[in-house]
């Protein structure tokens, strides 16, 4: 690794550092500006003053502002997000539970967005200005514009209330969730372990929510993907091939296609955040288990400790996808370095 | 020739896409008979018969609740208290369909002081913990003393309904091996009611400590299940627990799923995904499927009060004529379908019925032009209308608070002689506001700490009544409500229960408006669905065919 590179990646990783801690200062602030007490929100309507003092005094609720952002801070750096306020356990160990549903279905979604969105992109743009580029182009568009929950709805009503083909909700079917786990994706674990009937279940409850989740944001990158082809399709390379008398699938999957990778891995990063923000809709249509489940029940609980343990992770999330992407294109593109 | 494959394909996929999409909302996996008209629940069999055949399919019962804790000092919402209530029996258990009645569960008998103070329990012999300990007075005073240490140790929660009524944690005794001794600080009438509330239920001193709270063991106590795998937001596993000292359950094994929202959990009922459909079916999922075959829906009235607060120390709320004009001008059936969609009641009492002394002292007193009467008499009519600010939470009840208020506003406002402003507030400063007395006129709801007419009635109306932001102060009413509250003879404690409820329809401290519904759907083969008031769910009783 060149100084250059070197210093480049130690910088990314600087710069990262303030930006979270404003983010982690937002979180917290915002949720303590915001009317209310919480100890009202989370105890019984008829809560005696005496039991919401000891509330709040369990919690550190009565503690200067200034205090509980020092202890909330130094948790943050040793990556204790406190306990919750109305489960009383660790928000992590909650995390825990809940982030490999949402990871597993990030990274399925991901998949059918990539193979969806790209193949057809490349398609599109081999057959530039016919009508299957048409179509594919008002389909992107489409698929874009439609609400998640919406097209959840429609492959529920149609594929499982419906035909009978798949589940309509959750990650397993009742009594398959398995005691132990090793990275809490039932998919993984299954192959892990050998175990193909749990394998089996879970593939068949995460088709319907990946599709859901992949098919809308599979517009925007078959958009992508044909707009970076036309650009690579007409440079000197494509045409020396094609007079060297390369057939057109190889010269448009092989040649082209990898040209126009870049950006599109480029984008594959970035739209993490928006993959999370999708798989909370999802969750929520499909039940699926996950950190958008946890955010929403924890919301309506007030349990303010969980909400900004979860954003303060989602946020972190983010912030390595983004680290990790500007770091593959200092490798991928030595201009950026400098 | 590409380009025609194309074609082909994407016309077999839209076709597909309709054809997928037609069939969908009208057909069902397994069509049945139409299940008859849906009747009111059936009552609680006195006794289970045989346990179900080994190997049953699992029940599986659907909620839109979610858990909060296992630990017995905290289990207070109404969920967590359902699980609980499947895996742990008290000293006295709750009569499943009945609004109150107890009966003997790990205590064989109990006898009362002359002073009704204390209460002496003896102990069924021979009950073990699902892991063959044995219970004994040791282990059930431990139990309950725990529930004082854990306070001390983390704060209350629904500890107070052990020890802001247990004398200390030193009336808590062990008479002989099979016999405990708790003393109460007063003569509760309805101590027994209190005490088949989930922080007297027993647990076992090798399966929890007394050091810390744990609000994720699921050892439980000694109960018709137990649990065998808890999954938070997936899953829950009870099995039928080999060594119960009752009746066995009628279903071996019942899974509770967790959904996100109705439309799923409605959805995976008629997918076949579950059996059981519970709290909390929306009215548009409801509706749908009382029109689909092979699916039974089931109503019960429930234990949720929903009424007014009036400040009683801002003017002009703290004359009663206001507050009883006022409640004169609303029509509850309307409330009831327009504002909640037919999914509550009216009330006509802070006592629902079906509680010991219920009497609808409401009831037609619904009289527009009375009302108005009324507050003529305040100095209020036509030319000067009583200006008032409605307060409400418009999230905290669910999506139809704004509804509720909007159709209060229109009944009182149909008067002429009151215009109202309609105020919200995001729940956290709600409750803030409403403690503060900031808030004159605000709308709020109840559910029960323990089933008797004194948690309608005594938390609300007793001075200083702060916690709802009313601060209404009435000696005669204070009288009365220590009277009902200290009387062990039934029938002098009615009397004294309607005296109160007489009361409380001249002096109108708080207005009742509605009772909440309990509703379940289920498909066929499911039967022995209990729905009692407490709007707790029995999974021992339910069978599966």
């Amino acid at each position: 690794m060149s100084s250059a590179l070197r210093r480049y990646i130690v910088v990314r990783i600087l710069l990262t550092i303030p930006m979270l801690l404003i983010l982690v200062s937002l979180v917290f602030v915002v949720l303590r500006v915001l009317p209310g007490d919480p100890a009202l929100a989370i105890l019984r309507e008829g809560a005696s003053d005496e039991q919401l003092a000891s509330f709040r005094a369990a919690l550190g609720l009565d503690q200067p502002l200034h205090i509980q952002y020092l202890n909330f801070i130094s948790g943050v750096v040793r990556f204790d997000f406190g306990e919750s306020m109305t489960r009383s356990i660790p928000v992590i160990d909650e995390i825990k539970t809940f982030f490999p549903a949402t990871m597993e279905l990030a990274i399925a979604g991901m998949f059918i967005t990539t193979v969806v969105g790209i193949f057809s992109g490349a398609f599109a743009a081999q057959h530039r200005k016919k009508a299957s580029d048409y179509i594919i182009r008002i389909l992107s568009i489409i698929l874009y514009s439609l609400p998640i929950f919406w097209l959840g709805l429609m492959l529920q009503m149609s594929f499982g209330a419906g035909l009978g083909w798949l589940p309509v909700s959750g990650r397993l079917s009742p009594g398959m969730t398995p005691e132990q786990t090793i990275t809490g994706m039932y998919t993984i674990d299954a192959i892990l372990t050998g175990n193909w009937p749990l394998f089996k279940d879970a593939i068949t409850h995460l088709i319907m929510p990946a599709i859901t989740l992949g098919l809308v944001l599979a517009g925007i990158f078959t958009r992508l993907t044909r707009a970076n082809m036309l650009d690579v399709l007409e440079q000197d390379f494509i045409t020396a091939g094609r007079a060297r008398g390369l057939k057109e699938r190889v010269l448009v999957y092989k040649h082209g296609l990898r040209n126009a990778f870049i950006p599109i891995v480029t984008l594959l990063g970035l739209q993490f955040a928006l993959l999370l923000a999708g798989a909370i809709l999802t969750e929520t249509t499909f039940s699926w288990p996950g950190m958008g489940r946890l955010v929403i029940d924890r919301i309506y609980d007030r349990d303010f400790t969980t909400v900004q343990g979860a954003i303060l992770f989602f946020a972190l999330m983010v912030a390595g996808a983004s680290l990790i992407v500007d770091i593959l294109y200092g490798f991928l593109d030595p201009r950026i370095r400098y | 020739m590409k380009n025609k494959t194309l074609y082909i394909l994407l016309a077999a996929f839209v076709l597909a896409s309709m054809v997928l999409t037609a069939c969908g909302p009208s057909t069902t996996p397994e069509p049945a008979p139409a299940p008859a008209e849906t009747e009111a629940p059936a009552p609680a069999p006195a006794e289970t018969e045989a346990p179900a055949p080994e190997a049953a399919a699992p029940l599986v019962i659907g909620t839109t609740d979610s858990w909060s804790s296992f630990e017995v000092a905290w289990v207070y919402s109404f969920h967590d208290w359902e699980l609980f209530h499947q895996c742990a029996d008290g000293l006295l258990n709750n009569v499943p369909g009945t609004a109150g009645e107890v009966t003997p569960a790990l205590a064989e008998s109990y006898d009362v002081s002359e002073d009704g103070k204390t209460y002496t329990f003896h102990l069924r012999e021979g009950v073990v913990f699902p892991n063959g300990d044995p219970l004994n007075a040791d282990v059930v005073v431990w139990s309950l003393q725990r529930v004082y240490t854990i306070q001390d140790i983390e704060g209350d929660n629904a500890n107070f309904l052990v020890t802001a009524y247990v004398e200390s944690k030193d009336a808590i005794k062990k008479v002989d091996d099979m016999t405990v001794e708790v003393t109460f600080a007063e003569p509760f009438a309805f101590a027994p009611q209190l005490i088949a509330t989930n922080p007297w239920k027993i647990v076992n001193p090798n399966q929890w400590t007394d050091t810390e709270a744990n609000t994720t063991n699921t050892a439980c106590g000694i109960g018709p299940y137990t649990i065998t795998n808890f999954t938070e937001g997936e899953e829950a596993i009870f099995e039928a627990n080999p060594t119960y000292y009752g009746d066995a359950p009628k279903t071996e094994k019942v899974i509770v799923r967790y959904f996100a929202d109705s439309p799923t959990m409605a959805l995976a009922l008629k997918n076949g995904e579950i059996d059981v459909a519970w709290k909390q079916l929306a009215p548009a999922d409801m509706d749908a499927l009382q029109d689909e075959a092979g699916i039974t829906v089931e109503k019960s009235g429930g234990t949720e009060i929903r009424y007014i607060v009036w400040n009683s120390t801002t003017p002009p709320y703290d004359n009663p004529k206001v507050r009883l004009g006022l409640s004169m001008l609303l029509n509850r059936e309307e409330l009831a379908d327009l504002g909640w969609q037919g999914i509550k009641v009216p009330l006509y009492s802070m006592v629902p019925p079906g509680f010991l002394g219920h009497k609808p002292t409401f009831e037609g007193t619904e009289d527009v032009e009375g009302g108005k009467a009324l507050l003529a008499e305040a100095g209020f009519d036509e030319n000067n209308p009583l200006v008032l600010d409605l307060w409400y939470s418009p999230t905290h009840y669910g999506d139809t608070e704004a509804d509720v208020a909007a159709v209060i506003k229109q009944q009182w406002e149909a008067s002429g002689v009151v215009q109202v402003n309609l105020q919200f507030l995001e729940w956290a400063a709600y409750r803030d506001a409403g403690r503060a007395g900031e808030m004159p006129v605000s709308l709020l709801g109840w559910y029960p700490d323990y089933l008797d007419p004194d948690n309608y009635t005594n938390v609300f109306a007793h001075s200083p009544a702060a916690w709802s932001g009313s601060f209404y102060n009435n000696p005669d009413m204070d009288a009365l409500l220590d009277a009902q509250a200290a009387e062990r003879d039934e029938a002098t404690r009615i009397a004294l229960l309607e005296q109160v409820q007489d009361l409380w329809a001249t002096d109108v401290p708080f207005t009742p408006l509605v009772q909440g519904g309990l509703y379940v759907a289920y498909r066929d083969g499911i039967s022995n669905v209990v729905l009692d008031p407490l709007g707790l769910f029995h999974y021992f009783l339910i069978e599966k065919k």
